[in-house]
Order: structure tokens, then sequence, then C-alpha cells
């Protein structure tokens, strides 16, 4: 028994010297790691998924319903007057800029019949997060709607020290839906008119 | 101790405060960090409106108008909105300086100037002249000769006062409450006794933790 209270005792006399050192090391050794990068441009992003360099494209006004919706999703406003789509018959393509943490991604997000075809990452300018760009994180994204309240319809599983990044994503993937709702029903009205 | 505990609290929750977008430019910040007021590469002016660039950012008098963007090479007004290039890309905006559309050019060509030939927003790019669409936000080669006289969009100077206050606005862009609580949390806001300070403080707690466990352990 004497001898078990012994070992004990060494054993945690040995740790009030060993932690600290293993803290220190830790301080020592610890980095980050910076990857900003460009994965691709949007000419290349628009022949890949449209099949032309520069298809056609229209503009959006985002009037003061539209900037209210887009202001709600991105948790701040818009800040721009018109967004631009490009289009290949039902198939519209969007490249929208979101702030992860403090600089903004680039997202290209191509959208036909309501629903996410594909979701890139053109541009990546934060410190952290760039995990997002791989089709592990960005496939969540294929066939996505949105719903009855006009959110995503399927939650999108987040990636561990990503949690910035992933809601930029979704908010971006969010925005380019209602967008391309709006246009939809905008050229639904124009067909419909006499 | 308390400082290092309260600062953590704050940086967990730097989102909530918005701390990140929050400035923390003061005299005594800056002369803590030993920052010099950021230069202005070059000032233009359209509609009344000056544009300036700062690092990576082009300012609307002092707000913040194109983050992560490169050299700004002009600004000229049309009749009805205001145009600005940098080396990467076009912006439009309404005449009250309201962002209308940004656009990227095409990744193989840079801008060299911007300038007006009538109502037409001309840039020249490598030598070659073209005319920028501000609805189609693309260019189009252009019969405009240099004999035309394009109105080139030249680099002004403001005044004093202006320049200080646009450099402020920048420092503020640089220096947020984010930045001072991570400086301060890690120690880094003293030149270099802060780290040890903190890795001390570190240690510390964590032989307290130790020490108390191992007290409790024996009492037992």
């Amino acid at each position: 028994m004497a001898a078990n209270v012994n070992i004990t005792r060494r054993g945690a006399v040995s740790a009030l010297f060993a932690l600290p050192l293993i803290a220190i090391a830790v301080v020592a050794f610890a980095g980050t790691a910076t990857v900003p990068a460009d994965y691709q441009s949007r000419q290349d992003f628009l022949r890949e998924t449209l099949g032309n360099e520069e298809p056609q494209s229209d503009v959006i006004w985002m009037q003061a319903g539209l900037q209210e919706k887009a202001a709600e999703i991105l948790g701040h406003p818009f800040g721009r007057l018109r967004v631009r789509y490009w289009y290949e018959g039902d198939r519209t393509a969007w490249v929208i800029d979101e702030i992860g943490k403090e600089k903004p991604i680039t997202l290209g997000v191509v959208i036909e019949a309501g629903e996410i075809q594909s979701l890139r990452v053109l541009q990546f300018r934060e410190s952290r997060g760039w995990e997002i760009r791989y089709p592990f994180f960005t496939r969540q994204f294929s066939g996505l709607r949105l719903n009855d309240t006009g959110s995503l319809n399927q939650r999108i599983d987040g990636i561990t020290g990503a949690t910035l990044s992933v809601r930029a994503a979704t908010r971006s993937a969010n925005l380019a839906l209602v967008l391309d709702e709006h246009v939809r029903r905008r050229n639904h009205a124009l067909s419909a008119a006499p | 101790v308390l400082l290092i505990a309260a600062s953590g609290l704050l940086l967990n929750n730097t989102d909530t405060f918005g701390l990140s977008a929050r400035s923390a430019a003061s005299p005594l910040f800056q002369k803590l960090y030993g920052m010099d007021p950021p230069s202005i590469q070059a000032t233009y002016s359209a509609n009344g409106l000056l544009f300036s660039a700062i690092d990576n950012t082009v300012y609307l008098e002092e707000q913040a108008l194109l983050t992560e963007t490169s050299d700004l090479r002009g600004a000229v007004a049309t009749s009805d909105e205001i145009v600005i290039a940098t080396r990467s890309e076009f912006a439009v905006l309404a005449p009250n300086g309201a962002l209308v559309e940004r656009i990227r050019s095409n990744p193989n060509t840079e801008v060299g100037r911007l300038g007006a030939a009538g109502n037409e927003v001309v840039a020249d790019m490598g030598g070659e002249l073209f005319v920028f669409d501000t609805v189609a936000m693309n260019l189009k080669k252009s019969d405009v000769r240099e004999a035309q006289a394009v109105r080139w969009s030249t680099p002004i100077v403001p005044d004093a006062d202006r320049q200080e206050a646009i450099q402020a606005a920048a420092m503020g862009r640089l220096l947020s409450w984010e930045r001072i609580l991570t400086d301060l949390h890690s120690g880094r806001l003293l030149p270099v006794a802060g780290r040890y300070i903190a890795d001390i403080t570190a240690l510390c707690l964590i032989y307290l933790c130790i020490t108390g466990l191992f007290l409790w352990f024996r009492r037992r």
C-alpha cells in the first residue's frame, strides 16, 4: 500500500515538472498557415460550367425588397445596387464575394431549375478555412433548393476550424438561389405578359 | 490572470461583439504599435468625389469602397455614372458614389490608364485602347485614337486635412479591437516582456491546477 502511494506521489511530482515543459514546447512550436489563393478565374469557371468563357449575361437591380432579403441572408448590407449573372438556357451562374472572417471569399454557384448544380471556391483570401474548396465540402451543395422559408432545404455539415468560411459559403449559396428565383419569376412574368 | 481570462472571453465572442470591424486606432495604440500613417498611393477625383488607394483598398472619401483590389488607375465621370479602374478591375458607381457593380477584368490584361472620350469610358491596356461598356461590364476594342484627345484621369494631391482623414480611416481598418485583444491575450502588446509575462501567467495557471489537484489528492 505504502509503495503504491509512493509511486503515485512520484508520478504527480514528475507531472509538476513535465507539464510546464510540455506547455513551453507547445508555445515554441505553434504556428499558423496562410494560404490565400486564386483557384479559378471567372472566365474558366464560366467556360467549365456554362460551356462558354463569356456567355450571355444579364443583371438584377437590387430593389429595396431584394436588398432587404439579401441583407437578411448575409447578415450585413449587400452593398451593391446591381448584381450580374451569366446564363445558358435555364442554367444560371453567379459569382458572389462574401466575407468569411475578414476578407471576401469569391464563390461561383451554378443553378438550374431552382437547384444548385455546383458550388466552387474561385478565390480564397482568408488565412484559415480554405478546406471549403475541396469536393468533400462543396458537393454537399449539389441538389440543394430553397425551402418554404427561403433558406437552404438541407443542413450543411461544417468543418472544424473553418466555421466562418463554411457559413460564408452557405450564405452565398442561399443568396444565389434567392437571386435565381427572382430571375425565374421575372422571366416568367415577362413571358406571360401580352 | 484576470486580463488574460477577460480578453480570452471577448476573443471567443468576436463575432457577437463585432470586434474585428471595430476600429481601435488611437494615438496611444498607434505609438505602441509604432505605426506610421499608411501612405496614400494615388488619389483621383470624379464628380467632386475623391478616390484614394491605400494598400489594397480604394477609399471613397474616408469610406472603404473596394477591398482586396490592386493599384488605382483612374476615376472618370460620365453623364450618369462614375467609373473607377484599378489594375485588375472596373467599378461602376452612381453619381453619389454608391457602388453599382464591380467586375474583374480578364486576368491576362492590365489596365494602364482610364479616361473619357465624350461620354465613353476608355481604358488603355498595354498600349491598346478599349471602350468600357458600363452596362455589359466588358471591354470592346476602341476606334478612339489618342489624337481625338481622350481626357485621361490624372492623380491629384488632396489638401493636408483630407489626406489625414483618409489615412486615419485606413489606420482604423488596420487596427481593430480584435487585433488589440489578441495581442493583449498573447502578451504581444508589450514589445519584449509581454509574451514572457503571458507565458509565465499561463504556466502559473497550469502549475496552480496541478498543485491544487495534488494537494486535494494528498488530503484524501
